[in-house]
């Protein structure tokens, strides 16, 4: 399989897509803006289209679409109006529609170009793609680590970040630009259509057994070079597309992962929270939302009801 | 540091300033001096507009007449922000994404960094010591998600404390607080108001806060309605409970007349004062 050339491009651009999709994921899923992923992937197929019909490099012109319709998706949500909502959809139906138009429209629009565009493809990247995506890639991940503390912060209480005097817009647009850049680095392998999964789906899975931000970002890089790799691979055998193999694979991670957490909850069983781990006693005012539960009051934590017995708490 | 005996430079001042949003003014012609070393509770009921106050003071909220200065600076040529610390009115500081006490704090401490600053020893030592005086020391590795209500609330206070502000603005630390926590927190307070800080709180019940307090300011339909030193304003001969709710002074025996302020309304015994009472909250959200 290493020895073909298109093989070795597609993994290294697999490498790529997987160190830096989560990374810049993260945040958007710490501020539930998860589709936003989606919305960019939408407007960068009209720049992929831009750049077949006019035989230039569809990956410069779709960093080109998307960087800029990812600053206009910050510009329309921080005027905060509720026509913001309709506006950005409006975007990302026009990012779609523009796209498919203008490849159809251009000699080399053929269905199955169109198809690698929206759902990935192993033989398509160039030698120049890699360059592009190294370069992008090394200027994402130097930006997501770099500034990490202040996205953490805005991400984190965005009111609180302004309060304290933080540029919040700018960190915003510039959390846009990142994502954006990140589209292009993933439109290759993953597919413009299925972009965000993997920007949201590692940080998903790492979050089963993640105590804190910086271990869940280091598990969600972990866990994307390995399905965006192992993604490639099970593609080249198969002969699938893949994203779509690559996806599948994060998707049956996180169901094991989850399954797994189930299971060893139940086993580690009734009391996992004994007197030494929870220092914390319920009662009306805790804060923990309260349920009666027949003779007695459970106490809504982190996910489970408590219920007092004894020096510990049951899981009701 | 100074002590609060030495009080008296301007740290926050509104001069004739209406706050709102587009052209609905909340609050109006609102004047209010707060000098160092000071301990002010901005009282009223829901809706009177007491949290867009200190919203037009933090920049959350536009000014739309008038004048905001922070320590003698207009506000938006203010650019010292980590002098003033915020603590908003939140339940939870649980985002989506996993993190610890200490990551949550840490980021109180950016306003005194630079952008590309990476966190220095002294950045670390000042959370920590944030993180020690809510009494969370040995939760600092904790995900604030395994943390009740109260602890959450004094994780956001030490997330304020990590910048070394001057001057503390508090959204309603007490609400949804059971009496022990409230006068816990009241303690760590104190200590904080005795190496000079000034604090600013937004309140409907001060009594927890009453051993701290030096000044009691009322809002009521979005104007300032009295101003008097705490030790007035918590006695019979108070004018502010005529003002704020139209009858006098600190009746405990005012029954709760079994309304209820809405979701947010926190859990409360009835006839708790009249700067607690439930029956006479409004129904307006102030958020």
């Amino acid at each position: 399989m290493l020895s073909y050339d298109f093989m070795q491009r597609a993994l290294l651009a697999a490498l790529l897509v997987g160190m830096t999709a989560p990374v810049v994921g993260v945040y958007l899923v710490q501020r539930r803006l998860a589709l936003i992923g989606d919305g960019l992937g939408h407007v960068a197929l009209t720049g992929v289209g831009l750049g077949v019909l006019t035989g230039s490099s569809p990956v410069l012109v779709a960093l080109g679409a998307s960087v800029l319709g990812a600053v206009a998706i910050e510009l329309v949500r921080a005027r905060g109006r509720a026509s913001a909502d309709i506006a950005l959809a409006v975007m990302f139906y026009g990012g779609i529609a523009g796209g498919v138009v203008l490849i159809g429209l251009s000699p080399e629009g053929t269905p199955a170009n169109l198809n690698a565009y929206l759902f990935g493809a192993i033989t398509t990247t160039t030698g120049t793609d890699l360059w592009v995506f190294g370069v992008l890639s090394l200027v994402v991940l130097a930006v997501a680590v770099g500034l990490a503390p202040r996205l953490f912060a805005v991400s984190n209480d965005e009111e609180y970040a302004r309060a304290s005097g933080m540029n919040v817009l700018g960190l915003n647009v510039l959390l846009a630009v990142l994502t954006a850049s990140t589209v292009v680095i993933s439109m290759r392998i993953v597919g413009l259509l299925l972009i965000s999964a993997l920007m949201i789906l590692p940080n998903a899975i790492a979050q089963v057994t993640a105590t804190s931000f910086r271990s869940s970002v280091v598990v969600a890089i972990g866990v994307g070079v390995v399905v965006s790799t192992g993604g490639t691979t099970l593609s080249y055998y198969a002969d699938t597309p893949s994203g779509g193999t690559i996806v599948l694979l994060a998707i049956a991670v996180f169901v094991v992962a989850t399954v797994a957490a189930w299971l060893r909850g139940v086993v580690h069983g009734r009391r996992h929270h004994d007197e030494r781990e929870h220092r914390h006693e319920h009662g009306p005012e805790c804060g923990h939302e309260a349920v009666p539960h027949r003779d007695h009051v459970d106490y809504v934590h982190d996910g489970h009801r408590h219920a007092a017995h004894g020096a510990h708490y049951d899981d009701h | 540091m100074t002590g609060r005996d030495l009080a008296g430079g301007p740290v926050v001042e509104l001069r004739h300033a209406s706050v709102g949003y587009g052209d609905r003014p909340v609050v109006q012609d609102v004047s209010l001096l707060v000098r160092r070393g000071e301990v002010v509770a901005i009282v009223g009921p829901n809706g009177s507009g007491k949290t867009t106050v200190v919203r037009g003071v933090l920049g959350l909220a536009p000014v739309t007449a008038g004048e905001v200065l922070l320590f003698d600076v207009p506000a938006a040529r203010f650019k010292e922000r980590w002098r003033i610390g915020y603590v908003p009115q939140r339940h939870t500081v649980v985002g989506a994404v996993p993190s610890t006490v200490e990551e949550v704090v840490a980021s109180g401490r950016l306003a005194r960094r630079h952008w590309w600053a990476p966190a220095g020893e002294e950045d670390r030592r000042v959370v920590a010591q944030a993180i020690d005086v809510v009494g969370l020391a040995d939760r600092h590795r904790a995900p604030v998600s395994t943390l009740s209500g109260g602890q959450q609330r004094r994780v956001l206070i030490a997330r304020a404390l990590a910048s070394e502000p001057e001057v503390l603005v508090m959204d309603e630390p007490t609400a949804g607080v059971d009496a022990q926590n409230s006068e816990a927190l009241t303690r760590t307070l104190a200590r904080l108001v005795d190496d000079g800080l000034t604090l600013v709180v937004v309140t409907h019940d001060v009594a927890p806060l009453a051993p701290i307090l030096t000044r009691v300011v009322a809002v009521a339909d979005g104007r300032v309605v009295g101003d008097e030193p705490a030790d007035v304003a918590m006695s019979a001969r108070s004018a502010l409970g005529v003002h704020v709710y139209g009858h006098p002074g600190h009746d405990p025996h005012h029954s709760a007349a079994g309304q209820d302020g809405g979701p947010d309304d926190p859990v409360r015994s009835p006839g708790s004062g009249w700067l607690g009472d439930p029956g006479l909250r409004g129904s307006r959200s102030t958020t």
